[in-house]
C-alpha cells in the first residue's frame, strides 16, 4: 500500500491510511526523506491516526524518519497515535524519545509553524553580526 | 431457586463494584487545555490501568495540553504502581499533553528513592496548587510545550 505524501506550504504530510507492512514502511521513509531534499521543506508530518497498532518495526521507522528528516534540515512531528496505541507502546518500552508528537494534524501544523518561527529567529541575529 | 437467588446477588456486586470504579477516577477539565486527576485511595493494579485509559480517552476528547495528576489522596505506592504512573507519564507525552505529578508524600517520596524507581522523567511539584500555576506557565509558554522537544533542539545558536 503507497502513502500518499502531500505537500502543504513548507510542510510535507504524510497520511498513513490502513496497515502497512515492513517495506511499506521502508518505502515510506525512503520516499519522505528524498522528498524532504528535493521539495526543501522545513516540515514532515506524519499522521498515524489510522493506526491501531504499531509493532517496534513501525515505531523504530517513524524514529528514524525523525533523525533522518532533522539531517535533511525538515522537523518532523508525529500526530495522531490513539490512546489504546500510546499504551501499549510504553509497555512495550516503544516510547519514541527525543521524537515530537502531539495530538493531532491541527496541533502539527501549529507546532511545526512554531519550530521554524523559532528556527528563524535563532538565525537571525547572526545576520548583522556577519556582516559587522 | 437459592442458586439463582445467589446468581443475582453476585451480578448486582460486581455491577456496584463497576460503578465505584467509574466514581473512583474523575478527570476534571479545569480550563481550556488543562485537566486534572485527583487520585484518592489505594491504587491496584486493575485501577491504574482503567485510570490510564480514561486519562488518555480524556486526553484526545478534550484535546488537553497538559495534565495535572495529584496524587495526594494516596497514602501508599510500590514500585508496580509507580512504574505504572511513569508509563502514564510517557503515553500521555505520545498524546502530545505534559504530565505534572503533584502531592507526592514524604512517605511515598522516600519509599520511591529507597525501592529505586527512576522518576527523573517526570516533573513533579509539591502541591495541587504548584502544580496548577506551573500547568499555566507551560500553556502561556506554548512555544515550548515539552521539555523532551527543547532536549532535540540542535545548538544552532553558538
Amino acid at each position: 500500500m503507497e502513502v500518499p505524501i502531500l505537500r502543504q506550504g513548507q510542510y510535507l504530510i504524510a497520511s498513513i491510511q490502513s496497515a502497512l507492512t515492513d517495506a511499506d514502511l521502508s518505502h515510506l521513509r525512503e520516499a519522505l526523506i528524498a522528498q524532504v531534499g528535493r521539495s526543501r521543506c522545513r516540515g514532515v508530518i506524519v499522521d498515524v491516526t489510522a493506526l491501531d497498532v504499531m509493532d517496534s518495526f513501525a515505531v523504530r521507522t517513524l524514529r528514524d524518519i525523525a533523525h533522518m528528516a532533522r539531517l535533511r534540515g525538515a522537523e518532523t512531528v508525529i500526530v495522531g497515535i490513539q490512546p489504546d496505541v500510546a499504551f501499549a507502546m510504553v509497555q512495550l518500552g516503544l516510547t519514541l524519545k527525543g521524537v515530537a508528537t502531539v495530538l493531532d494534524l491541527e496541533e502539527g501544523l501549529a507546532f511545526l509553524n512554531r519550530r521554524t518561527e523559532e528556527r528563524t529567529l535563532e538565525t537571525k541575529p547572526k545576520k548583522p553580526s556577519g556582516r559587522g | 431457586m437459592a442458586v439463582g437467588f445467589v446468581e443475582e446477588r453476585e451480578r448486582i456486586i460486581r455491577q456496584q463494584q463497576e460503578a465505584i470504579r467509574e466514581l473512583s477516577t474523575p478527570v476534571l477539565q479545569v480550563r481550556e487545555r488543562l485537566l486534572i486527576l485527583p487520585i484518592i485511595g489505594v491504587i491496584d493494579p486493575q485501577r491504574a490501568r482503567q485510570l490510564t485509559e480514561q486519562l488518555l480517552r480524556a486526553i484526545r476528547a478534550n484535546r488537553a495540553k497538559v495534565v495535572v495528576i495529584d496524587v495526594t489522596g494516596v497514602a501508599a505506592m510500590d514500585s508496580g504502581v509507580a512504574n505504572h504512573l511513569v508509563q502514564t507519564v510517557e503515553a500521555s507525552r505520545l498524546l502530545g499533553a505534559t504530565v505534572i505529578v503533584t502531592g507526592l508524600s514524604p512517605e511515598i517520596a522516600q519509599t520511591l528513592v529507597t525501592i529505586g524507581v527512576d522518576l527523573s522523567e517526570m516533573a513533579t511539584v509539591g502541591d495541587l496548587q504548584g502544580g496548577i500555576e506551573e500547568a499555566e506557565r507551560l500553556l502561556a509558554d506554548r512555544a515550548a510545550p515539552t521539555t523532551q522537544v527543547r532536549e532535540i533542539a540542535p545548538d544552532s545558536t553558538r
